[in-house]
Order: C-alpha cells, then sequence, then structure tokens
C-alpha cells in the first residue's frame, strides 16, 4: 500500500508558484493512496496545456498527447484496456475549445473513464489569452483589451446536456475535498466529469478570491437530469459538490461484462 | 471523526503525523518550484522551514511507536478547515513572492497548527492526549517565536521593497 506522495513521480512541476495544479497533482496522489491504486494500472492521458503536463509528475503510466486530444487516446485506450483506470486531464482551453467536440461525445458515449477539467478560465502556457471559460469582461490580455465579450461556456451543463453520468465541480485549494471526488469519480462506471477550479495566481491573480468565493453546495448526488440542470443554470460557478450522478450503460457494450476487447478478431480482414 | 480526534489517541496522533508531514511536503513543492524559477535565496529559505517541520515529524513519529494508527483518507481528517492547518494555501503564494511575504504565511500557519492543539489539549478528557496536544502546541509556539524574530531581521535590513514586476508575465501580442 502506498502513501499519496509515493505516487508522485520525482520529476519536479514547473508550474508558477501558488498554481492550482499543484492541489491537483496532490489530490490524484491523494484519491490513488485511498484506492490502493497499483500504479501500473492507472493512465493519466492529457492534451497540451500547463495542466497537460501532470502525467509526467504521477508515478503511473502517462501520456502526454495532442492538443485537445486527450479524450480520443483515453477512448481508445479505455476500449482496448478496459482493465485499466484511465484518466484524462486537461484545461479548459484544451478541453472546451480545441477539444471542445470530442469533449461532448465523450460524454454521449459514456466510456468507462474520468476526465478532469483543470479550469483557471485562460490560456496559461501561451502566455494568458482568453479561453471558452474566460468571463465576458475579463480585459487581461491585449489580444481581448475589452474582454472577450463572449457567454462562457458553463462546462458542468454542457456535460449533462451531452449525457455525463457523474458530473462534479472540484476546488484545487481543497486537495482533500477533490480527492473524494475524484475517488468517487473513479469507482463511478460510466464517463466521469470534473471540473476542478484550479487558480492561475500569475495571468489571473484575482482567482487568488476563490478561496473566500468557492463554497460548497448540498445538491449532492442528484440523480434527475432535469433538477440538475435546473441548478447548474442558476448557480454562480463557484458551487464545489457532486451535481449528478446517475448511472446508464456504458460504452463499448462488451466492456459491461468486464471482459478485454479482442481487437484482433474486430479487425480481421 | 472530530470525536476520535479529542478521545483516541491513535487517531490525534495520525492527525499530528499527518499535520508535520503535509506541512513538511509543501514546504518542500514550494522550495523546488521556486528554485526552478530562479529564486535560490526564498528556496533555501523555505528548506530551511521545512527542514524544522521534518524535525518535528520525526518527533512525532517516534512517539507513534507502540500504536497502531488508523488509516484514514484525506478526507476522513477532522481538521478545523479543508486542509491540515500547518499548511498554507496555494492561492496565499505567487511567482513575485518575497522573504518577508513567505515568514508571514508561514507564521501565519504556525499560529493555526498552535491554535489546532490548544483546541484538542481543552476538547479532550484523555490526560495522554492533552499531554502531547499541549507539548506540540508550545512546540509550535516556539516556531512562532522563532519566526517572529526572523521576520524582524528581514524587515530591519530592507529599505522599503519595490514590488514592480521588470518582467511581467504578460507579454506583447
Amino acid at each position: 500500500m502506498l502513501k499519496a506522495k509515493e505516487y508522485k513521480s520525482g520529476i519536479k512541476p514547473i508550474w508558477c508558484p501558488g498554481c492550482g495544479h499543484f492541489g491537483v497533482l496532490n489530490a490524484i496522489t491523494k484519491a490513488f493512496a485511498a484506492l490502493e491504486q497499483a500504479p501500473e494500472n492507472a493512465v493519466l492521458v492529457s492534451g497540451i496545456g500547463c495542466s497537460s503536463r501532470l502525467p509526467a509528475y504521477v508515478n503511473s503510466y502517462g501520456f502526454h498527447g495532442v492538443h485537445g486530444r486527450a479524450l480520443p487516446v483515453a477512448t481508445g485506450l479505455k476500449v482496448a484496456r478496459p482493465e485499466l483506470n484511465v484518466i484524462a486531464v486537461g484545461g479548459d482551453g484544451d478541453g472546451f475549445s480545441i477539444g471542445g467536440n470530442h469533449f461532448l461525445h465523450a460524454c454521449r458515449r459514456n466510456v468507462d473513464l474520468v476526465y478532469l477539467v483543470m479550469d483557471n478560465e485562460v490560456y496559461g502556457m501561451t502566455k494568458g489569452q482568453a479561453s471558452p471559460t474566460t468571463p465576458a469582461h475579463w480585459d487581461h490580455s491585449k489580444l481581448t483589451p475589452h474582454g472577450p465579450q463572449l457567454r462562457p461556456f458553463q462546462p458542468c451543463a454542457l456535460a449533462l446536456a451531452a449525457g455525463a453520468s457523474f458530473i462534479a465541480r472540484g476546488y484545487a485549494g481543497d486537495p482533500n475535498g477533490l480527492a473524494q471526488m475524484i475517488f468517487e469519480a473513479v469507482r463511478h462506471p460510466g464517463f466521469a466529469f470534473i471540473q476542478v477550479l484550479s487558480q492561475c495566481v500569475t495571468f489571473c491573480p484575482e482567482q487568488a478570491r476563490w478561496k473566500q468565493q468557492v463554497h460548497e453546495e448540498d445538491h449532492n448526488d442528484c440523480c434527475d437530469p432535469v433538477a440538475a440542470a435546473r441548478f447548474l443554470h442558476g448557480e454562480d460557478g463557484l458551487a464545489k459538490g457532486n451535481f449528478y450522478r446517475n448511472p446508464r450503460p456504458v460504452w463499448p457494450p462488451s466492456a459491461q461484462a468486464g471482459g478485454a476487447v479482442d481487437l484482433r478478431s474486430e479487425f480481421a480482414l | 471523526m472530530s470525536e476520535a480526534l479529542y478521545q483516541d489517541e491513535a487517531v490525534f496522533l495520525a492527525h499530528s503525523v499527518a499535520l508535520e508531514q503535509e506541512a513538511t511536503e509543501r514546504l518542500y513543492e514550494l522550495a523546488d518550484t521556486l528554485e526552478i524559477h530562479n529564486n535560490r535565496s526564498l528556496s533555501s529559505l523555505l528548506r530551511e522551514l521545512a527542514a524544522y517541520s521534518e524535525q518535528h515529524a520525526r518527533q512525532v513519529a517516534g512517539l507513534c511507536q507502540g500504536h497502531s494508527l488508523p488509516g484514514l483518507r484525506a478526507w476522513e481528517y477532522a481538521w478545523p478547515q479543508d486542509e491540515s492547518p500547518e499548511v498554507f494555501h496555494y492561492s496565499q503564494v505567487h511567482y513575485l513572492l518575497q522573504a518577508e511575504q513567505a515568514l508571514q504565511v508561514a507564521l501565519e500557519v504556525e499560529q493555526n497548527a498552535a491554535a489546532f492543539y490548544r483546541d484538542v489539549a481543552a476538547r479532550t478528557h484523555n490526560p495522554q492526549i492533552q499531554r502531547w496536544a499541549l507539548q506540540f502546541a508550545g512546540e509550535e509556539e516556539e516556531h512562532v517565536r522563532k519566526l517572529q524574530a526572523r521576520l524582524l531581521q528581514v524587515n530591519a535590513g530592507q529599505s522599503p521593497r519595490d514590488h514592480t514586476d521588470f518582467d511581467p508575465p504578460q507579454i506583447p501580442e
């Protein structure tokens, strides 16, 4: 049985001091410790961006892939190797813009994997441009001097509409609560989406105030999609909690039997 | 779990071990990050602070011999807030962090840890837990005094600081 810190790879993160992604890394390692996860049976798959560096920092298998394509890779891996715990990770730009369509179809498809989006409402790696979740009047970038002036995406509401069977929002400043959420997401049979409010104190220093603003939501474990939709369209985007959990058949159907997919027979000429 | 913290010796010790280990890990993590960002002097100061916590963690671990500590999951600890009282919150630090601010943050978490142990000492009915909690609170308060002295030294040796960022993170587009 490994301790949480033994799930860290030993490679030092190059994130900025104060970056929320440190909290996510700690939450994943704490969740793995609680799950007694064998490192060789876990795979973290990412796209591109600050947050997508995470697989390198975890003592497990990892794949740091192509921008926006964490979910296709994770889906293929889970279908081919259903015995593995597959966790796709990335940022809001990677997941909701470049990889936006993959996100919708991953929710719809309901493959048994976890998708963690570290949402800091900005493209940090490329020096602070507006992303799909940036507030409309955020004017810190010279590319959008008057703010993007677009309504930001509501990732949890999108996930619900697209068919995700587990939807939650965590906060990087609460790694213990987030660890519990990841623990439950891994155990959930189906596609589990967790939006993590993960502050970028370098490009969005105002996100340091999330510590005071993020609040617990008692709408936990709702299995009624209509009630969940009503809640998600009315909340302020800073509620944390499990918003929706309603298991439904996973894809592919053969995965429900727990058997590995015989790719050779499927693709044999 | 919160009642067990006050009455069960093994649960109390499990909290004390986690409190010191997490403080040590968080400080080393920040020290590593600041080193990567070429703030070597502050990194070195944080390593010094982490070493104090590490030493304290070893002392607490020594007390655990003969006790079978419960294997608590991260979210099962009965901390007063989301995290252990001796870890700083990630959003308290940033890439322009200076020694004075780092010491203020360290001071705050040591005060939180001392308050945590004082609270346990006040609530417990177990005399052994009370002895340990008072001992640990005293040790945290000793750290507080050291940090206050260090902070005075840092403040005395510096002229008013200019926090202008000469290499801002925003590049011209």
